[in-house]
């Protein structure tokens, strides 16, 4: 009966028609990223690939007394004509969210130099597009999706109470609760089914392979996490409707109750947590590094020769040979790194507390954790770029390890090395760290959900005729 | 008569205790917004001129030393916190603050601030302007949409026809009468706003900054008009006060969230960027085209060198009673340049045109419009970005020609062990931003300006050809 | 005094599509005449009301307004009418005097001292002690007060009632009746839209009937009894 009222309104084919543009649309800019992101990848690795062939065959030539070939020295081989690019491909539902990929580097020339200096580079953007944030599917539901819900269901009691048929139907023995929640259930399901089946259709629309390792599971997640959303929606849609207002009040609140979860809270909670944890500053690094690395210049040879006795395992003789240019700037640039540590230690961990304290307060706002969530689950979320900067701290680690001893022993690069070289693959995270974060995150949206929605139903019983 | 709909607007929206309350927590709000953006302003400001100084001091004592190995070492220069910047952070914080200055070229800024924080902060800042920008439409939009609608509803709108009272009039003394109410909120607003802007610690150009607080306050009130006009048509023209509230809620949320975000799609759409990548490659290929100064078999070293035998009238470069070297590493900073100079031009053109595609969609959205207008009167957006980058460009290019010249007039070719006198480096000026006046922000804002002129037009039509009211 | 009547409809015509709410009315009300209307539900008669309002466009037919054509000059004919529905609405945070201030102020362009306002509320039955009171609790009765004060404010030439004794209680039903004696007194036109036969004959000077958009009779009160009207009444609404 309440499906027949539904599908006889124009307005909610209206909406949908509405709602379904704009997930296209979303769909559609992820796709184009996710496209750019793996064209400009092709184009790293045909780059990289063309400058080891060259580079091999210089080195054969050389291993085959060809005079004319030129080999540098091993440290500018491993400063950059031999490095590669360590990088991280978009995940399997990379098309779903753009989150913080806009803004995070995924690809980084590793060098046997800091990592300072070749992390330096941002990818481009234009920052006034950073900053309006980008129309994906992961808005789409986060913003959009509850906008449709309560716009289908802010009027389910009140307005049955403003068409004067309430009187009629509560007349009759059954119980309003049961009447009320049939309705809402039927509108609800509908538009839920619409957003989960949408969300799926976007996802192989726009190239998302099931057969892809985790896909499914990763699937599954994003459909939970929107259900779960859903239902935060829907319980706040019931409890204010169970206030028994009229339609133009429900609203206004409901129309409140969003602005404040979307835009209220997560803003609040960010000029909040920056002011009490503010972002360890940058410019005092920029400034921190440039004075270590002067001071170390400055003691020249002693920064040197300390080096070379702290690190018996890369300098096996303790002294460089004359001319060692490169084991010298390595010595000075290691000396400067190791003077840094205790500075990059505290950027860090004041990083860490801006962003646990973030965390935490994120359960303050559904919003901010399904945002999370979703940008988790496309693997566009700030832990997997994480994992990556592990995954890079190693490799970069293993670089130098392999440069460092060819360097300091003066040997010059063979073609054997080259192949030898540390290359960088990407590990994905395990889906089950992936299950367990999100899982948390949809447990968080839950709780509120069962508290206001038991309220609500609760309450529904006592649902006056009139209103109050 | 206007007057009396005004006044009478006026002493129903201050009884109205919903009206209060809004207000009072918008200007809470906005009271904390300004004291925030005041206090990070001002400690950003701090310690962008600290490290500055700082660096200039790395450069200064860096002691005796080839000159192009000072050009080598360079300096860090850190981008200014403009004295509007308290009232719209902009995109201060998907900009880099700083870039290094050294020979051979031209570095991208980095350290995006925006890098360093939680996810919860691309939801939005809050600043004065997102205030300005969302909140009061929204107050705008809760005050008006029962204007004519509401009156309809319960009858008075009848009973005032029916006294023959002209629709105009009555449209005019209620957009009178609501301004004046927000008037109550705005004006101890923008006597904040004054007031943090005199106790800055970066009030720097005096009468170039009153004036663009000026301008921005014209430009939010030009908006404000729209959006009560538009609230008071869309009122005048609905059949109830729920149609009404739904289609301004409708209208507020596409401006404020669904616009910004869909347009800066359509823009990179339009006007595409490289990534780093492709940009850097691009750099290198063309740089590597011209002239390698520190390679001596390059065959274009050999035409400089033949011209500056000319020059100095010598036949070979041992002759020569200056340094080719510094000569040749000169001609090959300024073949670079033009390189950079048509690659990062190509850059900021492309941000530019996708900017100005923006601004013309604020014909769709106002809130684009004044928010490109909001930013570059506070010196927050790209354009003031670019100028800061060109400028610190140029600097560097002066530097190292300096540094060039230098090493050119007191050495012969080949003395790379030669080092200049440790007091040299306090010789060259320190580098000083010179923030562009207000009319060349505006410059860039045509389009924003032309969009809010025409939603002025069309809001001064739609206030004057209000229909007679539906009554009966 | 004008010679045109106050109020007149000359083959006045409204039809929405192909159902005639009013057909062909013509009717005269002159100064001191209290003409009801009666009529079942849909007969026309607010139709009739709407029309002289202006709120409504004739579909053929003039209605004249002291001799003004009310489409040619909406706002001029206004001048002349004061209007009062079945409820009056008023403003709920405003309070009487400010509600009468603000609506005779609009329609005459005048400002009133204060004590001539409270004496207008007086003359239209309310205490002078309810005029600094909120109208957000007033009562019908009450707020239809306020109603007249604008009228007798405006010096109206012709009232509009829609309906206005429905819902009142007797006594207030009565004290409703005796103002319009008096304004009819001052020399005003008045229409009245009833279902209330007894108030009709009451204050009425002459009632017409209603049937399906036509005027189907008319009389004068003092020619008629209670129970005659009430008799011919009934013998027009069966079909």
């Amino acid at each position: 009966m309440e499906w027949r009222l539904l599908a006889a309104d124009r307005t909610p084919w209206l909406l949908l028609l509405i709602f379904g543009i704009v997930t296209a649309y979303g769909a559609w800019n992820g796709w184009q990223w996710a496209n750019f992101q793996r064209t400009t990848l092709a184009e790293i690795a045909d780059g990289d690939n063309m400058r080891m062939v060259r580079l091999d065959s210089l080195l054969q030539r050389r291993a085959q007394g060809d005079s004319t070939a030129v080999v540098p020295p091993a440290g500018a081989l491993g400063a950059s004509m031999a490095t590669t690019h360590a990088v991280l491909a978009p995940g399997p539902l990379a098309t779903l969210a753009v989150g913080a990929s806009d803004l995070f580097p995924y690809y980084a020339r590793v060098s046997i130099r800091s990592k300072q200096s070749f992390m330096a580079s941002d990818e481009i953007e234009n920052p006034h597009n950073l900053l309006a944030g980008r129309f994906d599917l992961a808005f789409v539901m986060v913003f959009i999706y509850p906008l449709l819900l309560l716009a289908l269901t802010y009027n389910v009691v009140s307005g049955e109470r403003d068409q004067g048929t309430m009187p009629l139907w509560m007349s009759q023995p059954i119980s309003p609760r049961r009447v009320l929640l049939t309705k809402l259930a039927v509108r609800v399901g509908f538009v839920l089914a619409i957003t989960l089946g949408l969300s799926i259709a976007m996802a192989i629309v726009t190239g998302v392979s099931l057969t892809a390792e985790g896909a499914v599971v990763r699937l599954a997640l994003w459909a939970l996490a929107v259900l779960a959303y859903g239902l935060f929606w829907i319980a706040i849609a019931i409890a204010v409707n169970a206030l028994g207002r009229s339609s133009a009040m429900n609203a206004v609140v409901l129309l409140g109750a969003w602005l404040l979860v979307v835009v209220v809270i997560p803003s609040t909670i960010a000029a909040v947590v920056t002011t009490v944890y503010p972002s360890p500053s940058r410019v005092a690094l920029t400034t921190a590094l440039r004075r270590a690395s002067d001071e170390a210049a400055a003691k020249g040879d002693t920064a040197v020769s300390q080096f070379l006795a702290e690190h018996p395992e890369m300098a096996q003789s303790g002294t460089l040979t004359a001319g060692n240019a490169w084991g010298r700037t390595i010595a000075l640039q290691e000396q400067t790194t190791a003077a840094l540590r205790p500075t990059f230690a505290a950027f860090d961990s004041a990083l860490v507390a801006q962003r646990t304290a973030a965390d935490r307060a994120r359960v303050l706002s559904p919003a901010i954790l399904l945002q999370d969530a979703l940008h988790d689950v496309a693997g566009r979320g700030i832990d997997r770029y994480r994992h990556y900067d592990a995954q890079l701290d190693a490799y970069h680690q293993a670089w130098q390890a392999f440069f460092f001893r060819r360097v300091f022993a003066d040997q010059a690069l063979t073609a054997a090395d080259l192949a030898a070289r540390p290359t960088f693959t990407y590990v994905e995270e395990t889906s089950d760290s992936v299950v367990q974060r999100v899982l948390t995150l949809l447990l968080l949206v839950l709780v509120p959900t069962m508290v206001i929605g038991a309220w609500g139903i609760g309450r529904l019983t006592r649902v006056s005729v009139h209103g109050s | 008569m206007i007057r009396r709909i005004a006044v009478k607007e006026m002493t129903e929206m201050f009884r109205d205790g919903r009206f209060r309350w809004a207000s009072a927590l918008l200007l809470g709000l906005m009271l904390v917004a300004l004291a925030t953006g005041a206090t990070n302003s001002r400690a950003l400001a701090r310690e962008h001129d600290a490290a500055q100084e700082t660096m200039r001091g790395f450069w200064v004592n860096q002691g005796a030393k080839n000159p192009h190995s000072a050009a080598h070492y360079g300096l860090w220069v850190f981008k200014p916190k403009m004295p509007l910047s308290f009232v719209d952070y902009g995109v201060d914080n998907y900009t880099g603050v700083t870039t290094w200055l050294e020979a051979h070229k031209q570095n991208e800024f980095t350290r995006r601030p925006a890098m360093d924080q939680a996810s919860v902060a691309r939801f939005g800042e809050w600043t004065a302007a997102a205030v300005l920008q969302l909140l009061v439409p929204l107050l705008i939009v809760m005050l008006a949409f029962p204007a004519f609608a509401g009156e309809r509803e319960t009858g008075t709108l009848r009973q005032l026809v029916a006294l023959g009272v002209p629709m105009r009039t009555l449209m005019m003394g209620k957009a009178i009468g609501l301004a004046s109410a927000l008037a109550a909120v705005l004006v101890p607003a923008t006597i904040l706003g004054v007031g943090t802007l005199a106790l800055g610690a970066n009030f720097g150009r005096g009468t170039d900054d009153v004036l663009r607080f000026a301008a921005m306050i014209g430009a939010y009130l030009l908006y404000f008009t729209v959006v009560l006009v538009i609230a008071l048509a869309v009122s005048a023209r609905s059949t109830g006060v729920r149609i009404a509230l739904l289609t301004l809620l409708a209208f507020w949320t596409v401006n404020s969230l669904v616009a910004p975000r869909a347009v800066a799609d359509l823009a990179r759409r339009a006007y595409p960027t490289p990534s780093s990548f492709a940009f850097l490659a691009g750099v290198q290929r063309d740089t590597e085209r011209g002239l390698d100064g520190h390679n001596p078999a390059d065959a274009r070293r050999k035409a400089v060198e033949e011209q500056a035998l000319r020059e100095y009238r010598t036949i070979s470069l041992d002759a020569l009673p200056v340094n080719f070297d510094a000569i040749a590493m000169q001609a090959s900073e300024e073949y670079a340049n033009t390189v950079f100079d048509k690659h990062f031009g190509d850059l900021y053109d492309q941000y530019r045109a996708q900017n100005t595609l923006t601004q013309w969609s604020g014909l769709v959205s106002p809130l684009l419009a004044v928010r490109s207008l909001s930013m570059g009167l506070a010196g927050t957006d790209i354009e003031q970005h670019r100028d800061f980058a060109v400028q610190a460009e140029l600097y560097r290019r002066g530097l190292i020609k300096w540094t060039n010249n230098y090493f050119r007039d007191n050495t012969r070719t080949g003395e790379w062990d030669w080092k200049a006198p440790p007091e040299l480096w306090a010789r060259y000026q320190s580098f000083v931003y010179d923030a562009p006046g207000m009319s060349q922000t505006l410059r860039h804002q045509g389009a924003a300006l032309s969009v809010l002129a025409i939603w002025l037009m069309v809001a001064l039509g739609l206030l004057w050809s209000t229909p007679a009211p539906r009554v009966a | 005094m004008t010679t045109a009547p106050r109020l007149a409809a000359r083959a006045l015509t409204k039809s929405y599509g192909p159902a005639t709410a009013l057909d062909r009315l013509d009717l005269e009300i002159g100064a001191g005449d209290v003409y009801c209307l009666l009529g079942a539900n849909g007969a026309g008669k607010t139709t009739t009301i709407n029309l002289f309002l202006n709120f409504v466009a004739p579909t053929s037919g003039q209605a004249l307004v002291c001799g003004i054509d009310v489409t040619k000059d909406p706002l001029g004919s206004k001048r002349h009418i004061a209007y009062i529905p079945e409820t009056v609405m008023l403003y709920r945070q405003l309070t009487a005097l400010e509600n009468l201030d603000y609506f005779a102020g609009l329609a005459t362009g005048e400002q009133f001292p204060r004590d001539q306002l409270v004496q207008f509320l007086v003359e239209a039955g309310l205490r002078a002690d309810q005029a600094d009171q909120r109208v957000g609790g007033f009562s019908k009765g009450m707020r239809q007060k306020v109603g007249i004060a604008i009228a007798i404010a405006k010096r109206a030439d012709v009232l509009l009632l829609d309906e206005p004794t429905s819902g009142l209680d007797p006594k207030a039903s009565n004290e409703f009746s005796e103002l319009i004696g008096q304004i009819r007194q001052r020399g005003a036109a008045i229409l009245m839209a009833t279902h209330d036969l007894f108030r009709a004959k009451e204050s009425g000077t002459r009632v017409g009937i209603m049937k399906h958009g036509a005027l189907v009779a008319q009389m004068d009160t003092a020619e008629i009894g209670h129970a005659d009207l009430e008799r011919l009444y009934l013998a027009h609404m069966k079909d």
